[in-house]
């Protein structure tokens, strides 16, 4: 009967500390933007926005993720990086390739989420005014679907 | 007689616990399909081959047989799982920092577009060297086929992100050319055990090291 007591106590104590676990998180205010930078972003600039020496970019600290540049950072993640092929500089190559399926709201998120993470302050941008910059990108090229 | 049946629980469930892991001692095994030649069973084993690297060096069996080395199989331009194999590969390269007897080998499937000017380029912006890491070209079905000697798959696929559709093993062989572990490249602690093993096998192989 002891040992039942025992048992019981056990199960109570760990199915407590279980739920204290998962109720205590603490508020995440860029929880999308985490999301999406893990489902479209990290698989190049890796889970932790370091990226791989100079191949691919670290995010951290980045030049690009400052107040003043956080908007084009939006160009660039729609319309990518392209550039002429330095092996063959008569074809052109993405170094870093557009995603032109994500809207607005979801760049601003990714934008909020980078451009307050990895040591960088770049403040909120939010789906108007990433608007108005997207409409007029350096680096736009038509849509291909 | 309850307080019995409780502790023999407990005890199977310790028992079942201890037997998940591996147990560390002893050889690592011998992976793959064993062929029988005249009653013998052999192992499986990598076949000859000849690539070439980033330096224009030819690159076969015999550049591994002083060395155990991982391998596995990537594009340059890929955009879904490589950079994350890649950085996996170079996490190993640098914990074994100064072992000349643990060598990289990296297949390109794209052979078209990797050229060896751009495996050059691409070894150069990670920071390695021929010396210890092989990025290797060569005939397009000869690296397809030997894909699957690795236990790998790489084919091409017009619908798959950026052409081709490739598995994300590493894959670990002795200087016997056997495969000894292998591991998703994509997930680090798949990688730490990866690197155990190797440890494992380089006592195994040389008892001093």
């Amino acid at each position: 009967m002891k040992m039942r007591t025992f048992f019981a106590a056990i199960v109570v104590l760990l199915g407590s500390v279980y739920v204290s676990s998962t109720s205590c998180n603490y508020y995440n205010p860029h929880a999308q933007g985490e999301r999406l930078y893990l489902t479209h972003c990290a698989a190049c600039h890796m889970d932790d926005g370091k990226g791989l020496r100079d191949l691919i970019p670290s995010l951290h600290e980045s030049a690009f993720l400052t107040r003043e540049n956080i908007h084009f950072t939006g160009c660039l993640i729609r319309y990518g990086i392209k550039r002429p092929d330095p092996l063959d500089p008569s074809q052109e190559i993405f170094p870093m390739p557009p995603l032109p399926d994500l809207s607005e709201t979801e760049i601003s998120n990714i934008l909020n989420y980078i451009g307050n993470h990895f040591g960088n302050e770049a403040g909120y941008t939010n789906p108007v005014k990433l608007r108005e910059t997207l409409s007029d990108c350096p680096n736009r090229a038509p849509r291909q679907y | 007689m309850i307080r019995k049946i409780k502790i023999f629980i407990l005890i199977s469930a310790v028992a079942a616990l201890l037997g998940c892991h591996s147990d560390n001692t002893g050889e690592l095994p011998r992976l793959g399909l064993p062929q029988i030649i005249n009653g013998d069973t052999i192992p499986h084993s990598i076949p000859d081959f000849a690539f070439m690297n980033q330096d224009s060096q030819w690159v076969s069996n015999e550049t591994f047989s002083q060395a155990v080395y991982v391998a596995d199989f990537f594009f340059t331009s890929c955009p879904t799982i490589c950079p994350k194999l890649t950085r996996s590969m170079l996490r190993m390269h640098d914990h074994f920092e100064g072992r000349e007897d643990v060598l990289f080998l990296s297949h390109t499937i794209d052979v078209r577009r990797d050229s060896i000017p751009r495996l050059k380029m691409y070894a150069e912006n990670l920071g390695v060297s021929s010396d210890r890491w092989h990025f290797v070209t060569g005939d397009r079905d000869e690296i397809f086929d030997i894909a699957e000697d690795y236990m790998s798959i790489a084919i091409e696929d017009e619908d798959a992100p950026g052409g081709f559709d490739h598995s994300g093993w590493l894959i670990l062989v002795d200087q016997n050319r056997h495969i000894r572990s292998y591991g998703d490249g994509t997930d680090d602690e798949a990688v730490d055990r990866l690197i155990k093993d190797m440890e494992r096998l380089l006592r195994e192989t040389s008892p001093s090291g």
